[in-house]
């Protein structure tokens, strides 16, 4: 309902399109929905149905973890507001913050993220264990010399896990 | 795509099935009534058998292969019940209620479970039941014939099968001009070793080439102990002594009782059909046949007479009566006789939400009204602006009483669920229950009513379990045989009170005491210090249980706290009451449906919550001591006094685990729980109070102490606080301090 306006806002180059052509390997096309935190891109799947919300009061609730910031009503139903920065492990709070809501039925959530784009194709492949730590990605872009973290949205979801302690340097 | 409407329908399919069980159940209920009062309504027996023939019928096609087999083999048990040739005993009616049970069972497991062997002992039973027993012999005489056999003829032919003579029938074919002489002969060589029940004019199988052969045809029943052949070949005499009469054929109608019986005969008689005229013999297979054709009045009238003469012969006082045979074999149709629609609660859900929505939005129409009746622009406006905001008010608030009330169902359909399990536990625990409802068109959400159903089960299977003494224990104590479970429900403001009051022994107080010191779940001095009412709170302890003996169904201690539980989910209440020796009531107070609850909004460190009005007794401004005036009673807890009485006071920053409100400053007072357990959750400020639907949280976010949130529309959520949780934590952490200190 807002991706217009939140088109406007998106500050870093556009998404790749959908014209680049297909890879080899264990590549595949996916349609996916681009999200900046601080510096770094990250996407929801499109199938996760993704849509920006217009910013409203949060609801804190005591006694959750640190990354949930509270809950917002959705469409009749209670959803949890997850500070994607928090959740991710990164420093800081989120500054621009837009609320993007993901997922259906009982796997849904409001993320927080800095600034949100509309929803492109893109070749994904799956994260290399080498360089990619985090444990909520679940698959990479790279594509224009961007690089684009796919997350999976049951592993945020899922409150058991949680970002490992950073190895010593 | 297929797949989800597959599974759309059998969904469709279990909630059907739920409502036909519960019907079924309902007819299994007035049926055991009327065993008991020796008096059975072919009607009632008729709606339980086409409960068991609708349910087969769709259970197979929804490959519920379980359900379809047991509910098979219901419906055969069920049609010689109505058709009388089994009657209607306690025992068989146990195994169909057995039956009833695990199809009950098989439903609610939807389909994920295997039933096989479960089945199978079920389907063992039934057979058993529905052998035609040697009693009720006559039940299987073909209507056909019994409405053409007068009483006694009937009769007698009910004790000869009684007797285990074998029955045959003579299809004799007369010359009309030695009819006479052929029947007297033919009387005569038979008399010596059978009796003659009847002589009928044959009628059905008069062919119509031989109808103008000057020919008479005749049935003869007799009743003898000899074997077919034997009755051949005395029939044979007096035929062939007059020329030229083809006449007849015997048959077997009734052998000794058993049916298997009657099918090996058939087999002879096929085998007979090979040595031809004039002794083929064939079978009439009357024990087949289920005339749908016959008149219900005279079948009934015959049936008395049958079910008189199974008193005479067992001399019980209360008789196992045959059920008059009643027959209703519906015409197809693909109508649905029932007027009410099956919705989804969530959709009901979703129209609730609309609604709410609808409030936001006049509560902006309500603000821009006011705004133009202050303002000097446009005042004439404001006022029309406002009159059409209340009239909105008033729709909104029609339709949401609408749709809550078609939310709302009868608690009798949840009372009509504990007769067949009542009934099997007691017969579990060889007691004796009478039970009574009252109220049973009491509404309440039917989410509130299918959360209420676990808590009554297991306070009815306690109360069972200990309350009710066995029968020779009550006439001991000169109480009635059977003890009596009471169940009822009314309607007290926004609030349903369900009540289960037993005639049983009473709740013996220093029992109580006694059980929960021996378990080590209370210290002897703290257990000499309970009043009357924490003592019976006692039970609602886990792992609590006064009996020693652990049964099949209670006494592991298991249960009561599931109730405490589950009734201040729904925030609600329960409160007991008992005399020892006399009974015990069972109060359990909930409010009549949790769509749309009335709030009282207030805020505490910034956060404003939402707490349900009816757990709420009285508010009263407070100033909270400081921490440090009550040394020993610490930081969570303290007292205050409201009214004048001392209460124990809890703030609610504290409890929540964030800032509490200021010290000394004036506060909110909110008095919660009845006498003996209130609890005063000291707030900073109250704001308002709204009629709020209420949500749960989402999945992830699992906190103590909220019971949801509300959508508050621009004004974002607003948590529920669940009163009983926190008065729960309070008394914990109260008791914590008092054992440190």
């Amino acid at each position: 309902m807002k991706e217009n306006q939140s088109k406007k806002n998106y500050e870093s180059p556009p998404p790749p399109d959908g014209a680049e052509p297909p890879k080899k390997g264990h590549e595949q096309r996916h349609k996916v929905f681009p999200f900046l935190l601080g510096t770094k891109e990250y996407a929801f799947e499109a199938g996760d149905a993704p849509e920006v919300l217009k910013a409203m009061p949060v609801t804190e609730v005591p006694s959750t973890p640190a990354f949930i910031k509270g809950i917002i009503p959705f469409r009749g139903e209670m959803l949890a507001v997850i500070d994607l920065r928090n959740r991710l492990g990164m420093e800081g709070a989120a500054q621009k913050s837009k609320m993007l809501i993901a997922g259906a039925d009982d796997l849904r959530a409001a993320f927080l993220v800095d600034a949100v784009a509309g929803v492109c194709e893109a070749d994904t492949h799956p994260p290399d264990a080498t360089e990619e730590k985090d444990v909520f990605v679940k698959g990479i872009i790279k594509s224009q010399g961007r690089v684009i973290r796919v997350l999976s949205l049951e592993k945020l979801l899922n409150i058991s896990i949680s970002m490992p302690p950073c190895p010593p340097p | 795509m297929k797949k989800e409407s597959d599974r759309e329908r059998k969904r469709e399919f279990l909630a059907e099935a739920e409502d036909i069980l519960s019907t079924m159940g309902k007819g299994l209920l007035r049926l055991g009534k009327g065993v008991k009062a020796g008096i059975i309504d072919p009607a009632v027996l008729n709606s339980i058998f086409r409960s068991a023939h609708t349910l087969k019928a769709s259970s197979s096609v929804f490959d519920f292969a379980d359900m379809a087999r047991l509910s098979h083999t219901l419906e055969d048990t069920l049609d010689m019940l109505r058709h009388g040739r089994i009657t209607v005993s306690n025992e068989c009616l146990s195994s169909i209620m057995t039956a009833h049970d695990l199809l009950v069972r098989i439903a609610a497991s939807k389909g994920r479970k295997e039933f096989h062997e479960e089945v199978k002992k079920v389907e063992a039973l039934l057979s058993a039941k529905s052998r035609p027993e040697k009693t009720a012999a006559e039940a299987q005489i073909d209507k056909g014939l019994l409405s053409t056999l007068t009483e006694y003829e009937a009769h007698r032919l009910g004790e000869n099968i009684r007797e285990g003579k074998n029955v045959f029938i003579i299809e004799a074919k007369f010359p009309v001009t030695s009819f006479d002489k052929i029947y007297i002969s033919l009387i005569e060589a038979l008399k010596p070793s059978s009796e003659l029940i009847a002589t009928l004019p044959s009628l059905k199988r008069v062919e119509p080439s031989q109808r103008n052969d000057h020919s008479l045809f005749f049935d003869i029943y007799i009743g003898t102990d000899r074997d077919k052949a034997c009755v051949v070949n005395l029939v044979k005499e007096p035929f062939n002594a007059y020329t030229g009469t083809e006449y007849d054929k015997v048959t077997e109608p009734f052998s000794a009782g058993v049916r298997g019986l009657n099918e090996k005969t058939r087999d002879k008689t096929d085998a007979g059909g090979a040595f031809d005229d004039p002794f083929h013999i064939s079978s009439p297979a009357p024990l087949a046949a289920t005339d749908a054709s016959l008149n219900a009045n005279s079948l009934t009238s015959e049936w008395c007479g049958e079910g008189r003469v199974g008193d005479a012969e067992t001399g019980n006082p209360q008789p196992e009566s045959p059920a008059p045979p009643f027959d209703d074999t519906p015409q197809e149709t693909l109508r649905k006789q029932t007027k009410s629609v099956r919705v989804n609660i969530k959709k009901l859900d979703g129209i609730m939400n609309l609604v709410s929505e609808l409030g936001f939005l006049k509560s902006s129409l309500s603000e821009l009204s006011s705004e133009l009746k202050d303002g000097s622009t446009l005042p004439s406006y404001g006022i029309r602006l406002s009159r059409i905001e209340k009239l909105f008010e008033k729709k909104i608030a029609e339709l949401r009483d609408s749709v809550l009330g078609a939310r709302m169902i009868h608690i009798g359909q949840l009372f009509g669920r504990f007769d067949p399990f009542i009934d099997r536990v007691s017969r579990e625990t060889q007691k004796e229950i009478r039970v009574v409802t009252y109220g049973d068109a009491t509404e309440i959400d039917k989410l509130i009513i299918e959360e209420l159903a676990d808590p009554l089960m297991h306070i009815v299977r306690n109360v069972i379990d200990h309350a009710i003494e066995p029968p020779s224990e009550r006439e001991a104590a000169h109480k009635p045989r059977s003890g009596t479970i009471t169940l009822s429900a009314y309607q007290k403001g926004n609030h349903a009170v369900v009540e289960v009051r037993d005639d049983g022994r009473g709740i013996d107080e220093a029992l109580l005491k006694k059980k929960a010191v021996e378990k080590g779940l209370l210290s002897f001095d703290a257990a000499r210090g309970l009043s009357l009412h924490e003592t019976l709170e006692l039970i609602f302890l886990p792992g609590f249980s006064t009996c020693d003996a652990v049964s099949a169904s209670s006494g592991r201690g298991v249960g009561m706290d599931v109730v405490k539980d589950n009734i201040s989910r729904l925030s609600g209440m329960i409160d007991i009451e008992t005399i020892l020796g006399k009974g015990t009531r069972f109060i359990l107070t909930i409010p009549v449906t949790l769509a749309v609850i009335d709030a009282l909004i207030v805020e505490d460190g910034g956060i404003r919550y939402a707490l349900p009005l009816n757990s709420i007794t009285e508010v009263a401004a407070v100033t909270p001591l400081p921490a440090d005036a009550c040394p020993d009673a610490c930081e969570a807890g303290g007292h205050v006094n409201i009214n004048g009485r001392d209460m124990p006071s809890i703030r609610l920053g504290d409890i929540l685990g964030r800032s509490a409100c200021a010290c000394g400053s004036l506060c909110s007072g909110i008095v919660t729980g009845g006498p003996g357990h209130r609890l005063c959750i000291i707030v900073e400020r109250i704001i308002e109070e709204l009629d709020v639907i209420v949500k749960p949280l989402p999945e992830m976010i699992k906190t103590p102490c909220i019971a949801g949130a509300a959508d508050l529309g621009e004004k974002g959520a607003v948590l529920l606080l669940d009163i009983a949780a926190i008065t729960d934590l309070a008394g914990k952490q109260r008791q914590k301090q008092c054992g440190h200190s």
